[in-house]
């Protein structure tokens, strides 16, 4: 029988911050906190003015230069020791080769991020540029 | 004292967004890691289900899980930052990976040399056993 649980809010009883899973395979737990991502994004970065197409605990993103652009939490993150998984995509673009998207610097209330491209060490706007961010929220 | 909850959704209490728990479940990272390698030895920031990390030699690594997976099928990302005038390419070492070991490896991006960067960043979706 289907059951749903309708909650605003979801927090552990021993302690709030720790609600534990069991793993699919039955023979381990794990947090679940610690396993949703805190934040994530998906920005056009090939356009005037840098946008975030869609994204989770992103109050703004802001371009620094081609390629090189800071994404600002929403809620800020507990330390700057958090974990970033990135991607981009040049879409085609002629002459270049795609290289990755470089978490930069890691601050508690936004990461700065570079796209970097071919092997002239430069960086340029790219049509796509996603991440996930886990960590500890402040 | 210790509780269970057994359900198939998860919604707010005005029931305006709703999620099956098997995205919640499956849809969770099952390992992460943040760590920094400015010296040549990898030094632990913070991680979920990593229990120890392998230097396999220069821009080589391995991260072993506390709660292995139920098989090396899992989906696993990784990035690093040089912190140099060039870029470089963190790669998921596919054919190496282990139920217990995500490996990847990092190379410049001016000259594809495989090096040790500065900071480097894992993480892994799947089922753990």
């Amino acid at each position: 029988m289907a059951s749903i649980l309708k909650v605003d809010e979801l927090r552990g009883i021993v302690s709030a911050g720790d609600i534990t899973v069991t793993s699919e395979g039955g023979s381990a737990t794990m947090q679940l906190q610690q396993g949703v991502a805190k934040a994530w994004f998906n920005a056009n970065c090939n356009v005037a003015t840098y946008v975030n197409r869609d994204s989770f605990n992103i109050s703004s993103i802001t371009e620094s230069s081609n390629g090189d652009f800071r994404e600002t939490y929403t809620n800020s993150m507990n330390n700057t020791d958090y974990s970033v998984a990135t991607s981009y995509d040049l879409h085609n673009i002629s002459g270049a080769y795609n290289s990755s998207l470089q978490a930069e610097e890691f601050l508690t209330a936004s990461a700065d991020y570079r796209a970097w491209y071919g092997t002239g060490g430069a960086s340029r706007d790219v049509d796509i540029a996603c991440g996930q961010i886990m960590g500890d929220l402040a | 004292m210790a509780s269970e909850l057994r359900l198939t959704t998860l919604a707010n209490n005005a029931g305006t967004e709703s999620v099956d728990t098997t995205y919640v479940i499956n849809g969770s990272a099952k390992l992460w890691t943040s760590f920094a390698n400015t010296s040549g030895t990898p030094s632990a920031l913070q991680s979920l289900n990593q229990s120890s990390i392998t230097d396999s030699g220069s821009g080589h690594y391995g991260i072993n899980t506390t709660n292995a997976f139920t098989n090396n099928e899992y989906s696993a990302q990784c990035t690093s930052s040089a912190e140099q005038s060039y870029g470089g390419v963190a790669v998921v070492d596919l054919g190496n990976m282990t139920s217990s070991q995500l490996r990847f490896y990092t190379c410049e991006n001016n000259a594809s040399a495989v090096n040790d960067f500065d900071r480097n960043n894992a993480q892994a979706h799947g089922d753990l056993a």
